[in-house]
């Protein structure tokens, strides 16, 4: 049996470690409560770029696929969205699985400091880090957006494709590889924003009259496609991060219970050796005490 | 009969209002004021300031970037990637941004840009320039 001291030490260490990893659960449950507000808090936005897609309405699908040069190359651009710290489950360790699933002709842009060193490691590719807040900002993604967007269109790649893990709910997050362009079919990113932000047919407003565009209806639908691409990886950053939060929260809650049963059993074997030294004394003195009673 | 105005970003709705008599929006080809009663229309916006006019004729000013209008049934939806309402802009940023645009006019001058990275540029001074008059609108 150890020495009591050796067990309360050990006792006091594991339940200030306990009680670092319960704030760090507090801390990711209200993260990832925001997070979710901020996701939701795009919803206006989702709306209204769908109505004035629809409202172009077939005509786009002609107009797009004059706009996009068909590309012979089978390089793809993957932006892969990870955490910046660790100890938030599986959640980046899914995500490397599914990097070293790609195959092929491949470049990367990270976002996040763990899949860049990951990338990095690998012998990938790797054209760029970016580093986001924890409530990322549009004007933040937007940059990755950009970026992504004059890559593609300078280095001759087929299609930029996001890595995140989609948040499901908050004990599950799936990894996932979604193609956001070439933009060729709009019903298609029409659909994933009514999945998204779970949207019915949009305005109630009133209104007989056909539209008008300008400068053109060709105008107005050739720049659709870069607002999505960019909506598309806003998405993915708020998602991927409302995951990060949600796999850090469970992570440190079951930190803390296993914590907290760690201090059970040492407890036990705490109290075990303290009464086993009772016994020792007890017995010592009492033999004590019957060598005396013999010699007298 | 008066119009609303909603202009909406990425994070949300960033300016309503409701009683105006006319919102004047920077088109991509010209400005164009929207009172009561327009045709449903879908216009390209260059960035730049839209102007609103209440009932008691008093103006504001929202300085925003590329994007989309559409007037229908007198509701203007303004759909953007960035809008500023004036009255919450502080000096400091105006500082912040007449820098920026300093700097940026200086990078054109300073090296032989394609054309896409100029026009990014470009359209990032008229984006400064929009809140400079915006905010200077308010003052006078």
């Amino acid at each position: 049996m150890k020495g009591m001291r050796e067990i309360r030490n050990r006792i006091k260490a594991v339940k200030s470690t306990g009680q670092i990893t319960h704030a760090m659960q507090l801390v990711a449950a209200s993260k990832m409560k925001k997070a979710q507000q901020i996701a939701e808090s795009g919803r206006a936005y989702a709306t209204l770029l769908m109505d004035i897609t629809e409202s172009i309405g077939p005509e786009i699908r002609k107009v797009l696929e004059r706009g996009i040069g068909t590309s012979n190359s089978n390089k793809r651009l993957v932006v892969v969205f990870s955490t910046d710290k660790g100890l938030c489950g599986g959640l980046n360790t899914n995500l490397f699985k599914a990097i070293s699933e790609i195959e092929g002709d491949v470049e990367f842009i990270s976002v996040g400091l763990r899949a860049a060193r990951f990338i990095a490691r690998c012998g990938k590719k790797l054209i760029a880090n970016f580093k986001v807040s924890d409530y990322v900002k549009f004007s933040e993604s937007r940059k990755i957006a950009d970026f992504a967007i004059k890559t593609f269109k300078e280095g001759n790649f087929s299609s930029i494709e996001v890595l995140y893990p989609i948040f499901v709910n908050t004990l599950r997050q799936e990894t996932a590889l979604v193609k956001i362009a070439p933009v060729d079919d709009l019903d298609w990113f029409i659909e994933r924003l009514k999945g998204a932000y779970k949207l019915d047919v949009a305005t109630n407003i009133k209104e007989d009259r056909n539209f008008t565009f300008e400068p053109s209806i060709e105008a107005v639908a050739a720049d659709l496609p870069q607002f999505y691409i960019k909506h598309a990886i806003h998405y993915a950053a708020l998602d991927a991060k409302a995951s990060e939060h949600s796999a850090r929260m469970v992570a440190m809650k079951s930190a803390s219970d296993n914590a907290d049963n760690l201090v059970a059993e040492l407890t036990l074997e705490y109290n075990k050796a303290r009464q086993a030294s009772i016994t020792t004394e007890i017995l010592e003195l009492a033999s004590a005490a019957q060598a005396l009673e013999n010699n007298s | 009969m008066s119009l609303t105005l909603e202009i909406i970003t990425p994070e949300g709705i960033v300016w309503h209002g409701e009683n105006l008599t006319m919102i004047t929006l920077p088109t991509t080809s010209g400005e164009v004021g929207i009172m009561s009663g327009h045709i449903p229309l879908i216009t390209l916006l260059n960035e730049g300031a839209v102007f609103v006019t209440r009932e008691n004729s008093s103006t504001e000013s929202i300085a925003i970037d590329r994007g989309y209008a559409r007037c229908m049934g007198d509701v203007v939806s303004v759909l953007t990637e960035a809008a500023i309402d004036v009255s919450k802009l502080s000096d400091a940023d105006i500082e912040q941004a007449k820098q920026m645009a300093k700097e940026a006019a200086e990078k054109v001058r300073n090296s032989s840009l394609d054309a896409d990275e100029l026009e990014k540029l470009e359209a990032q001074i008229r984006f400064t320039l929009a809140k400079e008059l915006a905010k200077a609108k308010k003052r006078g």
